[in-house]
């Protein structure tokens, strides 16, 4: 399937079902990386907007697997499973932090153990437990993360044991004492009667874009497709903490509205206000203005409020699509990565 | 069809060519004589072993670099060190041999770790064991081993480093501290002396969330909410066993809540009690932390440290039995003979593992490049053999190289050219091979590295490469030669050709080499 595609083109692995493909996908979209499936049984698709991009679907474990050795170039992943089976993949590096599926690995053990809040509590009890003759068993599909937490803790008598979903059930059907599992809002550790130990939370996890050095350290081609999926990526997202707002104001010049604007710095736009002079209509007395202020979201009201006191009106708020910086940070320390 | 992808090494392992092996041979080799003139008898241990071995009493920093799987429904470990199997193998086979026990070994050892210069996953450790032998003068023995070892293989100045695990472990457990907290203390022990107190405490806290207010100057109040709570343990500290257990479980019963779910009541019940009942922990942390502060400066010249490590101890209050188990050490030491070594204390020296229960040692030497590394590591473990499951308790001291480190600080002139093929034997065509088969024979008798040339390529080409291999002489047999009862023996450094009887070629041979 892969050896068909054409060799420069990038192929992004992304995951084939479940939360994180949904996300995946929905993120994508947002960004203006819209994913064309023409058929719904199909494992591939591509990127109108990237030509010379292709998506093939794999389980996030495989994605892992498939960018780490190379078959394919790069791939979204949760940041557990790159923690959990990476550790190996001399050429995998993770790209960018991709700010969904957060979620926590963490340590549960069950209500009933009154005794046991803390690591040092449950370091306390695996020794005890041992001097019985008994070890302490966790459930996990974790086991290298948690056997190395576990060993930094400096907790060494206990048990793994391998288990694969549902591992919220396994203390209370007896082939576990504990769980080492993904949670992300305690939901479900509650409603089986499980509590977060403190101190126990061994990874925060959320979704990750890896790539191969490699296999895109040798094609420019590639590297050039990757470049403009991560500058619409980062515009996209750095888009959402900005809005644009544009306002006709009264004034005598535009050295005059810009400095009225300006007196005011930390409400006058990114890098100062853009000022035009705006052409009124004939017969009338009144001079006016347009400016336009690229803005932290979180000032829009009180930048709306500076202009209106300047003498603003139609004060119009978008929200940009994208914001590009001069640069894009996230692409500059990936090629350094590569390098 | 493209050609199949290469398979690499894994990382941290590598093959090992020629001129380093035979350095590598040479060290262990000249330590190996050396052990043996002191009575060190060599063993061979598994390189498997059962995972449980290591995790009994090595510390959790070795458990983490454990190579570690399931094999058949058994937790299999590659060994890390050696000590572990000597000892494991002596408490299985060994305890009815008259002691003290003097054995040495020799093999590679397995850890998992981020590969460095000098380091990989796979490297050879050498070194010994002394069984059954207590007191200064075994002591010394081993540290007196390890550094003339070292010196007969002539590198550079290098510096022993001598501690002793009770200074600080005494003091721990003087102290009535948690045995997770004692070792999260001394595992970081070095940590304090790279990053300073701050950054050991605040780790410490952030690990131990009931620790908090260590981060403060001066002793913190205990939050007000476990203020409240503080009543109610002093009332369960009030009562005997059996009645404050009662009382848990008649208050959790009234509650309705049921805690035997997937533990036995009794138990949870009674570490609840224990916890409860425990000390505060966090003034003592406080305590091992200054303390541990004031051994970290605790190094130098042997008679400095010892006046300045009387004076602290006078104000602890601690008894001084480890500093004079040092002097003593050192003293017989220098019975033993002269040494080269930089002899240094620290007092703040601390090792990985946690079964040493007197002297610990490091010897350190710095590379070409200047860089300070460890050579060799030792120590007296006296409980491991118990641990371990042996009969009674046996004292044991040892100290293991590792042997690709040695070789990196020895100049090259001190390492052993590797052998090359003396003679190299060559049939023009197949009606030569099987006088060229027991020419070749006879000239090995002569302790001589013979090869054959044989195959399809030209003489030409198969004189070349033998040239590149560095090949001494060549000796070539055709039809001509065979016939008339002689050989051609040609010089490959001067490329001079002479005729040589067939009867007369060892001797030729032999005198050109």
């Amino acid at each position: 399937m892969l050896d068909q595609m054409a060799a420069d083109n990038l192929i992004l692995a992304l995951p084939s079902k479940g939360r994180l493909g949904e996300d995946s996908e929905r993120f994508f979209g947002r960004a203006g990386l819209r994913i064309h499936k023409p058929n719904r049984r199909q494992y591939t698709a591509t990127i109108p907007s990237l030509p010379r991009a292709q998506v093939v679907y794999q389980r996030p474990r495989d994605i892992l697997g498939k960018v780490g050795d190379g078959r394919v170039d790069i791939g979204i992943t949760g940041y557990d499973i790159v923690r959990e089976y990476g550790s190996e993949a001399e050429d995998l590096i993770i790209i960018d932090k991709l700010g969904f599926g957060k979620c926590e690995l963490l340590l549960a053990a069950p209500d009933s153990w009154i005794d046991v809040t803390s690591i040092a509590d449950l370091a306390d009890m695996s020794l005890r437990q041992y001097q019985r003759g008994a070890q302490l068993r966790i459930a996990t599909k974790y086991g290298n993360l948690t056997k190395a937490f576990m060993y930094r803790q400096g907790i060494s008598q206990f048990l793994l044991v391998h288990a694969d979903g549902a591992m919220e059930a396994a203390p209370r059907m007896g082939y576990a004492d504990m769980i080492a599992d993904l949670s992300e809002t305690g939901t479900t550790l509650r409603e089986n009667h499980l509590r977060p130990i403190e101190g126990g939370v061994m990874l925060a996890s959320q979704a990750v874009l890896i790539g191969n050095r490699r296999s895109l350290r040798g094609s420019p081609a590639k590297l050039e497709t990757l470049r403009e999926m991560i500058e619409l990526i980062e515009a996209h997202r750095r888009a959402s903490r900005f809005v644009s707002l544009r306002a006709n104001i009264r004034g005598q010049s535009i050295a005059d509205v810009q400095a009225r604007i300006l007196a005011n710095p930390a409400l006058s736009g990114s890098k100062g206000p853009g000022v035009v002079a705006v052409a009124s209509p004939p017969g009338s007395t009144e001079r006016w203005f347009e400016t336009n202020l690229l803005t932290p979201a979180n000032l829009i009201h009180k930048t709306m409020q500076h202009l209106r006191d300047l003498g603003g009106t139609d004060i119009i708020v978008m929200r940009p699509d994208y914001v590009f910086d001069e640069k894009s940070d996230t692409y500059d320390s990936f090629e350094s990565l590569i390098l | 069809m493209p050609s199949a992808e290469k398979i690499r090494a894994l990382r941290g392992m590598r093959a090992v060519f020629s001129a380093e092996y035979s350095q590598r041979r040479h060290i262990q080799a000249q330590l190996e004589a050396r052990l043996l003139r002191h009575a060190y008898m060599p063993i061979d241990l598994p390189l498997l072993e059962n995972t449980e071995l290591y995790l009994r009493k090595s510390g959790e920093d070795t458990a983490a670099r454990l190579y570690e799987f399931d094999f058949k429904s058994r937790r299999i470990a590659l060994r890390p060190e050696m000590t572990a199997s000597i000892l494991r193998a002596y408490v299985e086979h060994l305890q009815d041999e008259p002691l003290p026990l003097r054995l040495q070994y020799a093999g590679p050892v397995f850890r998992y770790e981020k590969p460095q210069q000098h380091r990989f996953r796979q490297f050879i450790v050498a070194g010994a064991e002394l069984l059954g032998a207590a007191g200064p003068l075994a002591d010394a023995e081993m540290l007196y081993l390890a550094c003339s070892g070292l010196e007969a293989l002539g590198p550079r100045a290098y510096r022993l480093v001598i501690g002793h695990s009770e200074i600080l472990d005494g003091f721990l457990r003087s102290l009535g501290l948690r045995r997770q907290l004692q070792n999260y203390l001394k595992r970081n022990m070095e940590n304090m002396r790279k990053r300073g107190l701050h950054a050991v405490t605040a780790s410490l806290c952030n690990l131990y969330p009931e620790l908090a207010g260590l981060t403060a100057e001066n002793e913190a109040p205990p939050p007000s909410d476990s203020l409240k709570s503080q009543k109610l343990v002093d009332v369960l500290r009030g009562m005997s066993d059996g009645e404050a257990r009662q009382a848990i479980t008649d208050f959790l019963r009234s509650l309705n809540i049921r805690i035997d779910t997937n533990r036995d009541e009794d138990e949870v019940i009674d570490r609840l009690l224990h916890k409860l009942r425990e000390d505060e922990q966090a003034p003592k942390v406080r305590a091992a932390l200054a303390y541990m502060r004031r051994l970290s400066d605790l190094t130098g010249p042997p008679a400095e440290v010892l006046a300045r490590a009387r004076d602290l101890f006078a104000e602890y209050d601690v008894e001084p039995s480890a500093l004079r188990a040092l002097e003593a050490t050192l003293a017989r030491l220098d019975m033993f003979g002269a040494l080269k070594a930089d002899i240094q204390l620290d007092l703040g020296l601390q090792r990985g593992l946690h079964y040493y229960t007197g002297l610990m040692f490091e010897i350190h030497c710095a590379t070409a490049s200047g860089e300070d590394i460890q050579l060799c590591g030792g120590g007296r473990y006296d409980k491991l053999i118990e641990v371990l499951g042996g009969n009674e308790p046996t004292p044991a001291v040892g100290f293991a190289f590792g042997i690709e480190r040695v070789a990196s600080v020895l100049a090259d002139e001190q390492a052993p050219c590797p052998r090359r093929p003396d003679v190299l034997v060559m049939p023009i065509t197949e009606a030569e091979v099987a006088f060229c088969l027991a020419l070749a024979e006879r000239l090995r008798d002569k302790r001589l590295i013979v090869e054959l040339g044989f195959d399809e390529r030209s003489l030409g080409r198969r004189l070349k490469q033998a040239h590149r291999k560095g090949v001494a002489l060549a000796v070539i047999v055709g039809q001509r030669e065979l016939a008339q009862g002689q050989v051609l023996v040609r010089d490959m450094r001067g490329r001079q050709e002479r005729t040589v009887a067939q009867d007369d070629v060892a001797q030729v041979v032999t005198s050109l080499l």
